[in-house]
């Protein structure tokens, strides 16, 4: 399995289109944290620093200070890494003949999958991990924060959370190679389930959660209204990896676990108002954000798995001839 | 890390028993009785049984080997044996089966019904203990475009999990004549170079047995000529038994010690070439023997 592993990362990172992809990830979140970096910087000019103490580094990456955060940023548009690095991983081998090839050397069939799995993830996780470093250089030396050892290790559970999301991606599009035997067909595929799920499925979810918890009046909820209907939004939101992603990061990004939006209209609220506001307002401390997340994160890893069980299954019963 | 156990395409042992006694055979496809060799029924089958019950020198030993793909019978309870140093060639017009049949010898297609002994292990259970002796050489070859032929031989070396292979991969590579365009693109190949770089994969593993399906299929005359000399060197210089399957009689006739006609999944004849003639009562020529096999069952 090493060999399949070695011989992937090295057609990963010498691929075209994995190195065009990246760039582009790279170059909108480099946008994206220096816009919130400027915003950043503004507010602590104007002496808003005791308000966002201890999260000064995380708004680097909860900041919508452009169209979206980077880390909504990376629910959107991250997918889109591995569904490049894995839509044509099987179907590729099958069509010019080197699958039957590899399958008649003494290598089992599920190694073949889980180490073209690995390897795609060991890329993804390398990608992330520049860029994070890349960004935490940037918010040093660009706006000089200076990110306390809570935040790091915050960002450290970030970027594990960001590779099981990406990882399900690269599950999902490892099975449609599986799938399809063309590559065409498996591209468009890919395609659609991301705009399913990223953009229609949240959607889906908000009328489903309406219509099991209705308000009588919409323009004025109740209480037990309201918290109904949050419940059932979160129960099916289970079903949803961009919306478990989108919660868990904002758990673990956001200590004191508010809207980020939030951060700096307090940050432009009077002197009085922010010192009422952060003698209540408790930080989450890690342990308590990782226990909240962690059945969002094993529920995400359960997507992945099913994925990977999945092609698995389709695989060994493949018949696998040349051409 | 297990293969797979159970048989693909919805043709389950259960179908393949009921499917077996349809000819008269109950073969059940795991058990050791399978490995018993069958009669012979539809005429003219002069198909020779498995002559001797030790497997010690048997290379390749099937009983009873069927394949259904759905409905239809692709290879049909299948009885062959073929001994060490054999070069065996495999006849058969399109879709005869041929190339179902060598995967099956393989473990990449299972059987409906019947069983192999590749070098007295059983592909369907010992996969990768099958693999790791035999070379096949499949009728398409593919490689990676992308990798010099040197580094596509290196991965199928490394697949083996083989160390320290770079001169063996020079060898092979000298033995095909592809020494100077070892570091080349393969996607720059012509398709002889292909082909030969195909067998320079089959043989770096140092296999004991080779499949070649159609190892001529696109080669220029001096090229044959070159495989043929090369297939017919294997034996004696490495040990090897040789399956080879094609169409062109000729060149089988020329490098073939035994050779095995196939029909519509049915196995009409085996033996050496003089042996068929001699059941035939014809002249020991492939191209004669063969078309009274195929006038025979149409007769
Ligand atoms: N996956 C499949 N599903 C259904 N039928 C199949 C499948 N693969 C092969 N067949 C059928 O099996 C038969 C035998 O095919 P096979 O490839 O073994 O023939 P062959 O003897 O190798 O032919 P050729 O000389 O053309 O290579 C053919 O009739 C083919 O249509
Ligand atoms: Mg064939």
């Amino acid at each position: 399995m090493l060999a399949v592993i070695k011989k992937e990362l090295a057609d990963h990172f010498g691929s075209t289109r994995f190195l065009i992809i990246m760039s582009l990830i790279f170059m909108v979140s480099f946008l994206l944290t220096h816009l919130a970096g400027r915003a950043i910087g503004d507010v602590l000019t104007e002496g808003g620093s005791e308000l966002l103490e201890g999260r000064t580094f995380l708004l680097l990456f909860t900041a919508p200070a452009a169209f979206f955060s980077l880390s909504v940023f990376l629910c959107l548009f991250g997918p889109l890494v591995s569904l490049v690095l894995g839509f044509d991983s099987i179907n590729r081998e099958r069509n010019q003949g080197t699958l039957s090839k590899i399958l008649s050397q003494p290598i089992h069939r599920d190694e073949v999958i889980l180490g073209k799995y690995l390897a795609g993830l060991i890329t993804i996780a390398i990608m992330l991990a520049s860029l994070f470093l890349l960004i935490t250089g940037f918010g040093l030396l660009g706006v000089g924060v200076v990110p306390s050892a809570d935040e790091l290790v915050r960002l450290a559970l970030f970027g594990l959370l960001s590779v099981v999301y990406m990882g399900f991606w690269l599950g999902l599009a490892i099975l449609l190679s599986i799938c399809f035997r063309s590559v065409a067909t498996s591209a468009m595929a890919a395609a659609a389930l991301w705009i399913f799920i990223v953009f229609f499925l949240p959607i889906l979810i908000q009328a489903g959660a309406s219509a099991i918890a209705p308000f009588n009046d919409p323009q004025r909820p109740q209480a037990e209204e309201l918290v109904s209907f949050t419940r059932a939004h979160k129960i099916l939101t289970l079903a949803s990896p961009a919306g478990l992603f989108t919660e868990s990061s904002s758990m673990l990004l956001d200590p004191t676990h508010r809207g980020s939006d939030e951060a700096l209209q307090i940050a432009l609220m009077s002197r009085l108002d922010r010192y009422l506001l952060s003698r209540f307002q408790g930080g989450i401390s890690i342990g308590q954000s990782l226990i909240i997340v962690m059945p969002d994160l094993l529920i995400l890893a359960c997507f992945s798995l099913l994925a990977f069980i999945l092609s698995y299954v389709l695989f060994i019963k493949q018949e696998i001839r040349s051409v | 890390m297990d293969e797979l156990k159970t048989t693909d395409e919805g043709s389950g042992p259960e179908n393949g028993a009921g499917a077996g006694e349809a000819l008269g055979e109950g073969v059940s496809p795991r058990d050791g009785e399978a490995l018993k060799p069958s009669s012979p029924h539809s005429a003219p089958n002069d198909a020779e049984t498995p002559a001797k019950e030790d497997s010690s020198e048997a290379v390749i030993l099937a009983a009873g080997l069927t394949k259904r793909y759905g409905r239809e019978t692709v290879v049909d309870n299948l009885d062959l044996r073929i001994e060490r140093g054999d070069i065996f060639g495999f006849l058969g017009p399109n879709g005869a089966g041929k190339t179902t049949t060598l995967l099956m010898f393989l473990g990449l297609t299972l059987p409906s019904a019947g069983s192999v002994r590749v070098l007295g292990e059983d592909p369907v259970k010992e996969p990768l203990k099958v693999k790791s002796q035999v070379g096949y050489l499949a009728e398409n070859m593919g490689f990676y475009g992308d990798l010099t032929a040197y580094e596509n031989l290196s991965y199928v070396c490394e697949l083996n999990k083989m160390r320290d292979y770079g001169e063996k991969v020079e060898e092979v590579l000298g033995l095909v004549g592809l020494s100077e365009v070892a570091g080349k693109l393969v996607s720059e190949f012509s398709r002889g170079m292909r082909q030969r770089l195909g067998l320079a994969e089959v043989l770096v593993k140092d296999p004991k047995v080779v499949f070649l399906d159609e190892p001529t299929l696109g080669l220029d005359p001096d090229g044959i000529n070159t495989m043929l000399e090369l297939i017919t060197r294997l034996p004696g210089e490495r040990g090897l038994t040789v399956i080879l399957s094609s169409h062109l009689l000729y060149l089988v006739s020329k490098v073939a010690t035994r050779v095995g006609i196939l029909k519509k999944g049915k196995l009409l004849a085996q033996g050496s070439i003089a042996e068929l003639a001699g059941k035939t009562g014809l002249e020991a020529d492939l191209e004669a023997i063969y078309t009274y096999y195929f006038r025979g069952e149409a007769a």
